[in-house]
């Protein structure tokens, strides 16, 4: 198994300060920059300015309280013919479950209710403990598991759904916003900063510091804090964090193969199926996703429409077609334009999360659309097999490694 | 134990080091502060809990379902379950903590909307928005378990007012929750309705406070009649009932004049319920006496039921009609029995010896008064009012000719003999010179011109002249009819029917053709079906006289 490459003329006097990029795998000098971005591939490897610890940790504490209120106090009220339909945050899951879609119900609450919390409670406790300088073996495993949780905790995202499900339903009958949309509009936005001010690099270092390597030598990066080992203690768990080293992520390729494919497979019905029945003047009307977005344009939404069009329908479809392309180069052992495939990989971990805003407007829609036969919203198969889609393409893109491209390019150079 | 080595944390050092002052911790504390203050109010508006029996819950919704009372909502329903007993449903309602003091014995839940009824317009509502509960506080001792009505009371638990008790033989429309009017005048709901010994019902009514005041000894209450449709002696008449009476049923009451005098009458009493109008306006009928009478012609469509008049006025009813044959001449005969009210011949309930009259008392006087009649020249035969077309009944008639020495006695009543055919034929020959004369297949043909015409120019600007001579065909028809009046009155009135049709189908007409920016093409062709079937039934009439000019005298004969 080859080792991290490492950069030609590294100083081994400076042996705590090194860093292995995530994503090609070139161990570098750690620099005191505003930004370090790798001398291989162009990927940010850490961004310090506008980082602080007290930031991140204040906000992400605002953020987990805000959380309290936002799943506790009604959420959405809709009132029509006399009638006031009043959801709280957890009744989307609870009515897409009660109506047939356990996975969607699930889904939904996972990525509304739980990760959030768990996301935003693990991280404070880290933070606050990394603030307080606690030691303690827990800490580093929790901040991982804290950092893992991130993507699918999706309060931000809801904050999109909320503004598309608000604007909906609006349009049909009068709607207001409760506490606890209030409460997690603020928890949403509070995540984004949470996100804006925090230096994973710098908390990892702070919980422990990097033991002195020898780049010279074959070490390992840790997947999850980026600790550098020497190459004996693979497949030990990381000193840092707990997690197992490997040089590279296990049975990588075949992984993410196989979650690609069943989201290629789930892409379909997604789109053939409709997505949702909602009341489009006052007529319940299916849609799928292509014709929501029609729907979107033709009410004079454009803006709204674009956001739909993109996050349902292109960004899925990027993320496949990105995923295929990799996928493609390994098993062809093609090494094009590295820099390219990293890049996009970084835009498709990124944006990927993005695509579930569709299952969120159906769930925040669904609970409080229960009028009569007329006037109600309901999720269409589609919506499952969309965010199962969503989800295929999110845990291969996690189980994809993509220093493996970089191998493939350094064996052809 | 060592903290950090500095020199490995860039973010330690350098210009972004105060980057985020102190301030960021705001932002916790305005969380915090938000968050306790929410939990404190939730803590304070916590609710008081109860828990309500129902026999189903009737769709409504844990966390969903309003709790009103006087439109006021107090709470919500938390939770539904079956109760222990696995018969009924648990309800836990949250109530605002105001309720506390009225929760106590007494208290009363039930759902509104469960049954949408015609009755309650506002539980229509329900059909869109679900039901609620409704509640009304108790005074007895605190509890926190009730056991819930399944329907809304029909009077609200507090409302004032009298409740009194109506029995009569029929509900004619009236059910619970129905309405009481006085002169159209909403004043009150039928409560409860039970079946009364021997055959007939017990309704409860309740009259709001102040309008009790209007019910005394001698009102009568009689059931509302939603749609009256009838033959007047003006033509045909019909009269809307009050309220959505038309669709709900309900019952009225009035007072008569010299009765307006008297107290109001106390809560609880009883009443009779007449079944319409007409029976309570001539009042209570009094004892009955039952005579039989033979009915030479078999008695036609008599109903029992059937009014019994003198002069035009009720004095009895048909109570059965029956045939028998005799055995040794083999002669059929067809007898009623009637029901005859001496307080309607103007007898009046005298005491004597301060006891009111026995049967048997009331039987000789009624016999003595029938008995002047029958020597006068009474006699009992088939009458309809108005002719040809009203409901059959029987009546005491003046027949012309000598007296028979008919008498009243072990209580058969005389009746008048049939009519021989060849009068009845000598009569119709008369009514029909003077039908004839009418040109009758004339007007029809016109009238089918004149919609063969309308429906050629529905829509276009000369839609208005034909209006026109629409209307003078019709002044010409009314002409006619009432100089035919006097000759043939049957025939007479059925042509005032149709042309009374045409009347109202032209009306429809106009408002379908002619009003400003009316939708032509709504209304139009339902119109033009009213035109022609109205002058296809002129037609039919016109037709049936020619062919069988005894029709007006004795009904339609069989067909062969």
């Amino acid at each position: 198994m080859s080792a991290l490459a490492v950069q030609a003329g590294a100083d081994p006097r400076r042996s705590s300060a090194w860093i292995a990029c995530p994503r090609c795998g070139q161990v570098q000098a750690l620099r005191q920059a505003c930004t370090q971005v790798c001398e291989t591939c162009g990927s940010e490897l850490e961004r310090r300015t506008g980082r602080s610890l007290d930031a991140a940790l204040a906000l992400s504490a605002a953020a987990f309280l805000f959380l309290l209120p936002a799943n506790l106090e009604p959420f959405l009220t809709t009132s029509a013919l006399g009638a006031v339909r009043t959801s709280r945050l957890a009744s989307g899951p609870a009515e897409l479950w009660r109506e047939g879609w356990p996975v969607l119900g699930l889904l939904v609450g996972l990525t509304l209710i739980v990760a959030p919390i768990l996301r935003l409670g693990l991280l404070t406790a880290v933070l606050a403990a990394v603030r307080l300088r606690l030691r303690g073996r827990w800490i580093g495993p929790v901040f991982r598991w804290s950092n893992s949780l991130q993507p699918w905790a999706m309060a931000d995202v809801a904050l999109v759904g909320l503004w598309i499900a608000y604007t909906r339903l609006s349009a049909t009958v009068p709607t207001q916003l409760g506490l606890g949309g209030v409460c997690l509009v603020a928890a949403g936005v509070l995540t984004l900063f949470v996100r804006a001010t925090l230096n994973p690099s710098d908390v990892w270092r702070r919980i422990r510091r990097q033991a002195p390597v020898d780049p010279a030598r074959a070490i390992l990066a840790c997947d999850a804090c980026g600790y550098l080992a020497p190459q004996r203690s693979a497949s030990r768990p990381c000193p840092r964090c707990g997690q197992r080293l490997h040089a590279r992520k296990p049975g990588a390729a075949r992984r993410a193969a196989a979650f690609t494919l069943a989201g290629l497979l789930l892409y379909a019905p997604a789109n053939l199926f409709p997505m949702a029945t909602i009341p489009i003047n006052l007529q319940p009307s299916t849609y799928t996703v292509l014709a929501g977005v029609r729907n979107l344009f033709a009410a004079g939404l454009y803006g709204l429409g674009l956001l739909v069009l993109t996050a349902s329908f292109a960004v899925p479809l990027l993320k496949l077609g990105a995923l295929g392309w990799f996928l493609a180069a390994l098993a062809r052992g093609g090494g094009a334009a590295p820099i390219l495939k990293t890049r996009l990989f970084g835009v498709v971990e990124e944006i990927g999360r993005w695509s579930m805003v569709d299952p969120l407007v159906i769930a925040l829609f669904v609970p409080v659309m229960q009028f009569n036969a007329q006037l109600y919203g309901r999720a269409g198969p589609a919506a499952s097999a969309f965010s199962a889609v969503v989800v295929m393409t999110m845990v291969a893109t996690r189980t994809f490694d993509p220093r493996h491209l970089w191998d493939t390019a350094r064996r052809l150079r | 134990m060592t903290g950090p080595d500095d020199a490995t944390l860039p973010g330690r050092r350098g210009p972004w080091r105060d980057r985020w002052p102190g301030l960021v911790w705001a932002a916790p504390l305005a969380a915090l502060a938000v968050v306790t203050y929410l939990g404190i109010q939730a803590l304070a508006q916590q609710g008081v809990d109860v828990v309500v029996t129902f026999n189903s819950a009737h769709g409504a919704r844990a966390g969903d379902t309003p709790v009103l009372y006087k439109g006021v909502r107090i709470g919500r329903v938390t939770k539904i379950e079956i109760s222990r007993d696995a018969r009924h449903v648990d309800m836990t309602l949250r109530l605002v903590p105001r309720t506390r003091d009225a929760l106590r014995e007494g208290a009363k839940f039930w759902v509104i909307g469960a049954e949408p009824s015609l009755t309650d317009l506002s539980s229509l509502e329900a059909v869109v928005s679900g039901v609620s509960i409704g509640a009304a506080p108790g005074t007895g001792a605190p509890r926190r378990r009730f056991v819930g009505l399944d329907a809304q009371p029909p009077v609200p638990p507090d409302e004032l007012g009298s409740a009194y008790f109506l029995d009569g033989p029929g509900l004619g429309g009236a059910r619970v929750g129905a309405g009481l009017y006085y002169r159209g005048l909403d004043v009150g709901r039928v409560t409860h309705v039970t079946l009364a010994e021997p055959a007939g019902f017990r309704l409860t009514v309740f009259v709001r406070s102040p309008f009790d005041r209007l019910v005394k000894p001698d009102t009568r209450f009689f059931a509302a009649q939603g749609l009256d449709v009838g033959l007047t002696r003006s033509g045909l008449g019909a009269r809307l009932g009050p309220g959505n009476t038309v669709l709900a049923g309900g019952v009225e009451f009035e007072t008569p004049l010299e009765a307006q005098g008297e107290p109001q009458s106390a809560s609880g009493a009883t009443f009779h319920f007449y079944g319409q109008r007409d029976d309570a306006e001539l009042g209570p009928v009094g004892p009955e006496v039952i005579y039989r009478a033979r009915l030479p012609d078999g008695g036609g469509s008599l109903q029992p039921g059937a009014v019994v008049t003198l002069h035009d006025f009720p004095i009895g009813r048909v109570l059965s009609r029956e045939l028998s044959v005799d055995e040794d001449r083999g002669v059929a005969t067809a007898s009623v029995r009637v029901a005859i009210a001496p307080e309607r011949l103007g007898l009046v309930d005298r005491v004597e010896g301060g006891e009111a009259l026995s049967p048997a008392d009331w039987r000789r006087r009624t016999d003595r008064v029938l008995d002047q009649l029958v020597r006068k020249g009474y006699r009992l035969q088939l009458a309809q009012t108005p002719p040809v077309l009203g409901p059959q009944g029987l009546a005491l008639l003046r027949m012309d000719g000598p007296p028979a020495a008919d008498r009243v006695g072990a209580g058969w009543l005389a009746t008048a003999p049939a009519p021989s055919l060849s009068s009845l034929v000598a009569r119709a020959d008369a009514v029909l010179r003077g039908a004839q004369a009418v040109p009758l297949a004339d007007i029809g043909r016109n009238l089918r011109d004149l919609t063969a015409r309308l429906n050629g120019l529905a829509g276009s600007p000369e839609v208005a002249s034909s209006l026109a001579h629409l209307n003078a065909t019709l002044v010409s028809l009314d002409r006619i009819t009432s100089d035919v009046a006097p000759k043939a009155g049957p025939l007479a009135a059925k042509l005032t029917e149709a042309a009374a049709q045409l009347e109202q189908a032209a009306a429809a007409a106009k408002r379908a053709l002619g009003g400003p920016g009316a939708p032509q093409d709504a209304n139009l062709p339902d119109t033009l079906r009213q035109l022609n079937a109205t002058a296809r039934s002129l037609r039919t009439l016109a037709d049936d006289l020619d062919r069988h000019p005894e029709a007006v005298i004795r009904g339609k004969p069989p067909s062969p």
